[in-house]
């Protein structure tokens, strides 16, 4: 970085590199990704070791398939979408074993930021919690849409490119998760909005209470109101 | 509630695709309306909203842990030795010379590994491939003259017409022009050394192998033989494989998958598939080729 401009290759630059048998180029291309690659693996897996794996082994197939990039998409565009398909893989797999793949508090504090615990509001954590274990329940590929749309914020077009679908089917998924996460949202706001007004069917008369899904986990002490400013919005 | 008329509330997804501009226009124009007359509609819209506001602010991992980019790295190092190693190389890269394999051996390469990467063992499916290349090199180093005497003498013995390409006979082996090679090996001895590395050794090789030298380092039998899941459909089949490498197959990356013959117990059906469907989002591998062989 310090030793010149010219010192800055492209992506396209590195993987051609690579290709042609410089041993250092690959690595530098990993040191430039593998953040953001971490980012998508971990919120799409949920689970510290999977993801680890999973972004191993697509750095590893990626590495040994540079040869058939053809420069249709963008360097970072085929690593993530490498990535995310390892990471679908391994969600499929996992889906098998367990009825979830975020299935224990200390799994999913793995999750949040390591100063997190210490600096947000309980309240807040027990929120985000709420919504990574609520996340590992979607769909893998709704939960992959979401991942790189609402939480990374990749624009919708890069999502499509890196699950190469089209972009309605990326829109689709991400509207078709966030329905299934509101459920949690006012359980968590408590009862001013009840659940009646999500789950119900089609022509349900409003006021016919459903019982929530799922009780008041760890939230417990604090009022889940309070979260959100109050759920008494209109 | 407003809604005095005949209108049923729209599904939650309902709104949540209207929200992304999903809905047909005409029933775009349906569900606005009665969000505009219905505060409970009207509010799942905005708790939509704020679902995806939540989200983006999540807390959120800013780098990959050293550990795990140290582990990532030495996974690297170890495929970037394979490659410099493996035969193929010679063709593919031209750093060959300045990538000397002398000073790292796979041997002692193979013992470093845990202090490389301690939990690389732990996961499932973890590190298979380079491991089996690895030892597929490694056995080339121990007894590689052996192994290919053995080969010989075994293609000898049970060539007698149970080989599908008939003609061949214990010379062309070694060349195998009519199928090309996996990794710069013909096709039939790659498949040979895989089902030594994955097989206790039958009791026909025992004589001529140095068992104490290979088999520490050998897969176990109970180790399942993992590859990708577009690969396995490559193959057609669902049966566990008997053995399977990744390597390159003119010029293309590729994997060697040693299945069962359907029919016959003392063969086995080897495929050689296009390993760029892992890389494409292809579920089902292109099959370069497929051959039965005898097993060794």
């Amino acid at each position: 970085m310090t030793s010149g401009a010219s010192e800055k290759p492209s992506d396209q630059d590195l993987l051609a590199r690579h290709v042609a048998g410089d041993p250092d180029a690959f690595g530098e291309l990993v040191r430039r990704h593998r953040d953001r690659l971490w980012a998508v693996a971990l919120r799409t897996l949920g689970d510290r070791e999977e993801a680890a794996d999973a972004v191993q082994d697509a750095l590893v197939s990626a590495f040994r398939a540079a040869h058939t990039f053809r420069g249709q998409s963008a360097v970072t565009t085929w690593l993530h979408r490498i990535t995310v398909n390892a990471c679908l893989d391994r969600a499929r797999k996992a889906a098998s074993r367990r009825t979830s793949p975020v299935d224990d508090t200390e799994r999913l504090e793995q999750l949040l930021e390591p100063h997190e615990s210490a600096e947000a509001p309980a309240e807040r954590q027990d929120l985000h919690r709420e919504l990574f274990a609520a996340l590992g329940k979607l769909p893998e590929d709704q939960r992959a849409a979401l991942v790189l749309v609402d939480m990374q914020g990749y624009p919708v077009a890069e999502a499509a490119r890196v699950l190469d679908v089209p972009t309605g089917t990326v829109k689709s998924r991400c509207a078709r998760g966030r329905a299934r996460l509101l459920p949690l949202l006012t359980h968590l706001r408590g009862d001013a909005v009840d659940n009646d007004g999500l789950d119900r069917g089609r022509n349900r008369t409003p006021g016919t209470s459903v019982p929530p899904a799922s009780g008041p986990r760890d939230a417990g002490p604090s009022d889940p109101a309070a979260v959100k400013g109050g759920g008494g919005r209109a | 509630m407003t809604t005095t008329d005949t209108t049923q509330h729209p599904d939650v997804s309902e709104i949540s695709d209207l929200t992304e501009g999903l809905l047909p226009p005409s029933r775009t124009a349906d569900v606005r309306a009665h969000l505009d007359s219905c505060a409970l509609c009207a509010d799942v819209r905005s708790s939509l909203e704020e679902i995806r506001g939540l989200l983006g602010t999540l807390p959120g991992p800013a780098r990959m842990p050293a550990d795990i980019a140290e582990r990532i790295d030495a996974a690297l190092a170890a495929e970037a030795l394979l490659d410099a190693t493996a035969p193929s190389a010679a063709v593919k890269r031209v750093s060959r010379e300045t990538v000397p394999a002398a000073p790292l051996p796979p041997g002692p390469v193979h013992d470093d590994r845990p202090t490389g990467r301690p939990r690389a063992t732990t996961g499932p499916g973890r590190e298979r491939p380079a491991r089996r290349r690895r030892r597929t090199a490694l056995l080339g180093a121990v007894f590689g003259a052996a192994a290919m005497g053995v080969s010989v003498l075994l293609f000898q013995t049970i060539q007698s017409g149970e080989d599908t390409t008939g003609s061949r006979t214990a010379d062309t082996a070694v060349s195998a022009p009519d199928e090309g090679a996996f990794s710069g090996m013909p096709v039939e001895e790659r498949v040979e050394a895989l089902l030594a590395t994955a097989e206790p050794p039958k009791s026909a090789r025992t004589e001529k192998q140095p068992p104490s030298v290979e088999k520490p380092s050998m897969m176990s039998t109970e180790e399942a033989v993992t590859i990708p899941s577009c690969i396995q459909a490559g193959t057609g089949r669902d049966d566990q494989a008997l053995a399977a490498q990744p390597g390159t197959y003119e010029g293309k990356a590729a994997y060697l998958v040693v299945l069962p013959h359907t029919t016959d117990p003392s063969r086995v059906q080897a495929y050689v598939l296009d390993a760029s469907c892992a890389t494409r989002e292809d579920p089902k591998a292109d099959v370069l080729l497929t051959r039965a062989y005898p097993r060794p």
